[in-house]
């Protein structure tokens, strides 16, 4: 099949892109091709790639999750991400470096990355809302799946659409996880309604949650492959330019007008109160679940993501927690940082990358530079995980490149 | 539609969420001065004069005659382009 090169793919294109990547007999020993279990609302497949040593078993593997094309209106991580898992795996076959810009990946790196590294891409999650977006309506975001008319036994929206007027159409795929998903009660009620918290119950805005936390097909597909617990999660939009790390929900504390006080002596300390479960309303109840280690540890990551984007292109992106512009609730990153606190797993370490400063790109004289700044900054995270730094400190950059602590500045 | 950098403080630029008109803002870059530099989406130009009200300074950084060129030329790239090489047989 003609992978384009002077335009975006289709969202059939990108599919059988992957199938020819794994197809390919170069790599069929470290690539496998893999249905969600959930098709889309107008019945389109969704796949997702595993890349790395199939036969190698877990034991001292970080698994690391990449996805793509969330948002239907942001183009170019799908097809960024689906070059990406071909260039890996030829620079592996090839016993290559990687160089993206000035971002140098050795030979080692790659070597690395595949054999320690068990690497699921799903590089377009919302095929529907993309098609949509492509042939019918270039702003499109959501996905395509029509609301509930309101009211119904189960359904009580906050601010229903204009009758006759708006298209109640489509679910913000990530506004549709479980965390915070009913910000009504987590969120002071003067700023639910004045919309300050990134999420919306009105089926016609851009970023509606849904009906339910996950009821969204391409919401669970997701879900399904954080469920595989991995050490680090990244989920590739447009536009920022910035890295998120955790929380979108707060800022470590309170945001002002937006999320109430704690009560008096309340210290976040990791745990949710006893006997209460992740979700609980009452954001009074609510202790902050990530202790200030892991968070040193995910910002000095979300540097190493940044300095790559630089080191790439000359555009060093920035680092915030994902509340830094105002909450948002029900993200596919910070369900990603919440599902393992409380439990004995490890917590995710999980980002989003917000490529570029617009989704609107000049296919000819923009794409190039922002894969470029896309697969660079993946690429730090998954040498970081290629190799599990000690307990304490920064993270430290294996073989190969230049140290990106080193480029600070 | 329109592309803009938007110009403040850390608190002035939390205070826009919620604004009609406005997506965003979004990724925020420290300029030095306690001032950060934020992006956003005009939907509505009346959402401009609030922003400067609250004392933040717009910048357009693509205006809505480029947006629609870039739409227009995104549409004209991908026409008659089938989901699947195969369906253009059909």
């Amino acid at each position: 099949m003609p992978w384009p090169t002077d335009r975006f793919p289709t969202a059939g294109e990108i599919l059988l892109r992957l199938a020819e990547i794994q197809g390919d007999a170069r790599f069929s020993s470290m690539c496998s091709i893999h249905d969600f279990d959930n098709p889309t609302h107008e019945n389109r497949p969704t796949k997702y790639l595993r890349i790395g040593r199939l036969d190698a078993g877990n034991a001292n593997r970080n698994k690391v999750v990449l996805t793509g094309g969330i948002h239907a209106r942001e183009w170019v991580p799908p097809m960024a991400l689906t070059n990406l898992a071909f260039k890996l795996l030829e620079a592996k076959h090839g016993g290559s470096s990687i160089s993206i810009g000035g971002a140098v990946f050795s030979a080692t790196d790659v070597e690395r990355i595949i054999e320690h590294v068990d690497l699921y891409i799903a590089p377009m999650i919302n095929p529907d809302g993309y098609e949509h977006s492509r042939t019918s309506f270039r702003l499109w975001r959501k996905n395509r799946k029509p609301a509930p008319p309101d009211p119904t036994p189960d359904v009580t929206y906050i601010a229903p659409c204009a009758p006759g007027k708006d298209e109640a159409i489509g679910v913000d795929i990530n506004r549709n996880f479980d965390v915070v998903w009913k910000f009504e009660d987590f969120y002071i009620a003067d700023a639910v309604a004045l919309g300050k918290v990134g999420s919306s119950d009105r089926p016609c805005d851009d970023q509606f949650r849904g009906i339910h936390a996950f009821s969204e097909a391409e919401s669970k597909n997701v879900k399904f492959l954080l469920d595989k617990n991995p050490g680090f999660y990244c989920d590739c939009h447009m536009f920022g330019p910035v890295v998120f790390h955790a929380w979108g929900i707060e800022q470590n504390k309170k945001v002002p007008g937006v999320t109430p006080a704690l009560n008096p002596g309340q210290v976040r300390d990791g745990t949710w109160p006893a006997g209460t479960a992740a979700g609980t309303p009452g954001f009074n109840d609510y202790k902050e679940p990530i202790g200030s280690t892991f968070i040193a540890e995910v910002r000095a990551l979300a540097g190493l993501m940044a300095d790559a984007t630089g080191l790439a292109t000359g555009r060093r992106y920035d680092t915030e927690p994902g509340a830094a512009p105002g909450a948002l609730t029900g993200a596919a990153d910070d369900y990603a940082t919440s599902k393992n606190l409380g439990v004995s797993k490890p917590p995710i370490k999980a980002f989003t990358l917000e490529c570029h400063d617009k989704f609107l790109v000049d296919f000819a004289t923009e794409y190039d530079g922002i894969e470029r700044e896309l697969q660079a900054a993946v690429m730090a995270l998954l040498r970081h995980a290629a190799v599990p730094p000690p307990s304490s400190g920064p993270p430290s950059t294996p073989s190969g490149g230049r140290n990106c602590f080193d480029c600070r500045g | 539609l329109k592309f803009v950098e938007l110009e403040g403080t850390l608190s002035e630029l939390q205070s826009l969420v919620g604004i009609p008109g406005l997506e965003g803002p979004g990724g925020h870059r420290n300029i030095g001065g306690g001032r950060r530099r934020a992006t956003g989406i005009i939907h509505d130009d009346a959402a401009i004069a609030e922003i400067e009200r609250r004392g933040v300074k717009v910048s357009i950084t693509m205006d809505d005659d480029e947006v629609e060129r870039r739409i227009e030329a995104d549409m004209a790239m991908m026409r008659d382009i089938p989901e699947y090489p195969d369906d253009a047989d059909k």
